[in-house]
């Protein structure tokens, strides 16, 4: 399956899991790209080797998170200035495990419209499903796909919600597999709160997928944020699941997009343009037939 | 009454549930068990010893047995008593439920786990599980050849609401129920129950 794994994919760097979590878990084994790897702590740190041939694989530890790639000399990781800005909570809600592509993962992240179906009562509400007009753009600057000017009214937008509240929102592809949304804060008006998807690819069809939050709240205790995250997370997962074919079809014809899907379309394209094929239909006959 | 609380946890669900169909109020008091294992910690386990959520407070006593909290939810505040037995056939028979609920259907709990926690979860053997889905298939065709759609009896109990939050999360422990008709009429019924509220994870049906 390895053999599948194009260069621009193979040059990013993946996380294995957040600094605590990688803590407690270690030492364990798990999947990169199909690469069975070995993790575990040492005296200098979190280590991450391939279980087939031994070879130490780089580590790098940012954003609360330790990442690790297959590639010796990994494209660098990407920017979120607001890491280092202080005054936010950073609570990281622990690996997930999904059977699809990550690439479908980041893509349901992106999407607004399914918010009212899937996530009734909290992002979205029935009598509410339209998606307003937003602009969907591949900059080429940061090679990132942005979408802005997105907005969406949800009943409990946050865990310190307590009404529904019209919601802006910006969506950031940074990488293939990790996606941020910023999203206007309940807590602090005119600021955004951060929310990031991050998911590695065990298989072509099997993620780890590893949520955050970054966010003013003085109010919600720790357990409360991770649970209402975690409960949107696994109304999106059975969702994903389900979704045929697991692999992403970046071919035109697969699937229908409308106007509301107008980040999903970028995001293919991008990925398009980049080669991407690990994840994808490409090059599989019979999915793509 | 005070429930110790993970969102994604089945068994927690069980509670919920219990409290939901009776339209019985409750304060939830989430516990990290994803990703912290908070229920894990020594502090946790003085109320509850094997370290397993969820546990139930209604003032000075404490319950930390998914099924003994069914019980006991039903017992005080259910006033049809109609979710707890009415003779000592029903007792008995809701009983064998129960023991299922917390015994061979754990294969499912765990494979559960597994899937979504990776090797964070519970690593017990997946043996048993569809032995476990075949014998409950079994029971309800049966009960409806006694013309109810319920394990035990011609209503439905507790044993109903122990069994099925495992069995409703099937997706999510791998577990397709196309060959079991009998499970899939009894889950579509339950959701139609006044009350019921779904958790992440419950395919529609």
């Amino acid at each position: 399956m390895t053999d599948r794994l194009d260069d621009f994919t193979k040059n990013q760097w993946v996380v294995i899991d957040d600094e605590d979590g990688l803590v407690r878990r270690a030492p364990f084994e798990t999947s990169l790209f199909s690469l069975p790897i070995g993790v575990e702590t040492g005296a200098d740190g979190p280590r991450v080797h391939r279980l087939d041939t031994g070879e130490a694989l780089p580590v790098l530890r940012r954003y609360g998170y330790v990442w690790s790639a297959v590639d010796v000399a990994p494209r660098p990781l990407f920017d979120i200035p607001e890491f280092d800005e202080g005054g936010r909570r950073f609570v990281p809600c622990g690996p997930v495990g999904v059977k699809t592509s990550a690439l479908r993962v980041i893509e349901n992240f992106l999407d607004i419209a399914h918010f009212p179906f899937v996530h009734p009562g909290v992002l979205g509400t029935e009598d509410e499903t339209e998606v307003i007009p937003y602009r969907a753009e591949i900059r080429r600057d940061v090679d990132e796909v942005w979408a802005v000017d997105c907005g969406f009214f949800q009943p409990k937008a946050m865990a310190a919600s307590s009404a529904g509240v019209h919601v802006d929102y910006r969506y950031r592809v940074a990488q293939p597999c990790s996606a941020v949304l910023y999203k206007s804060s309940p807590g602090r008006a005119g600021a955004f709160d951060l929310i990031g998807i991050l998911a590695r690819p065990l298989d072509e069809t099997v993620s780890e997928v590893h949520a955050w939050m970054l966010m003013w709240d003085d109010t919600s205790s720790d357990e409360s944020l991770l649970q209402f995250q975690q409960e949107i997370f696994l109304q999106d997962r059975i969702i994903l699941e389900n979704q045929i074919p697991h692999l992403l079809p970046l071919s035109a014809g697969m699937e229908i997009p409308t106007r509301a899907d107008a980040t999903s379309i970028a995001y293919r394209r991008w990925l398009k343009d980049h080669g991407v094929t690990w994840g994808t239909c490409d090059g599989v006959p019979e999915v793509a037939s | 009454m005070i429930l110790y609380d993970h969102v994604l946890s089945a068994d927690c669900y069980k509670l919920r549930l219990m409290f939901d169909l009776l339209g019985t109020a409750y304060e939830r008091r989430p516990v990290d068990m994803h990703p912290g294992r908070a229920h894990q910690r020594p502090g946790f386990r003085t109320l509850s010893p094997f370290g397993r959520l969820p546990v139930l407070q209604d003032g000075s006593r404490t319950l930390w047995d998914a099924q003994a909290g069914l019980v006991y939810i039903a017992e005080s505040c259910d006033a049809s008593a109609s979710w707890t037995a009415r003779s000592a056939e029903e007792h008995a028979n809701i009983q064998t439920w129960l023991q299922v609920a917390g015994g061979p259907l754990r294969t499912v709990t765990a494979a559960r786990a597994r899937n979504l926690f990776g090797d964070v979860g519970d690593m017990s053997s997946e043996d048993g599980l569809l032995e476990a889905i075949t014998i409950l298939d079994d029971r309800i065709v049966e009960q409806e050849l006694r013309g109810s759609s319920w394990l035990v009896s011609d209503r439905p109990t507790i044993a109903d609401v122990a069994v099925f939050p495992d069995i409703a999360l099937h997706e999510d422990a791998g577990i397709s129920l196309d060959g079991f008709s009998g499970l899939r009429r009894w889950l579509g019924a339950f959701r139609k129950l006044p009350g019921f509220a779904p958790m992440p994870g419950i395919a529609s049906m």
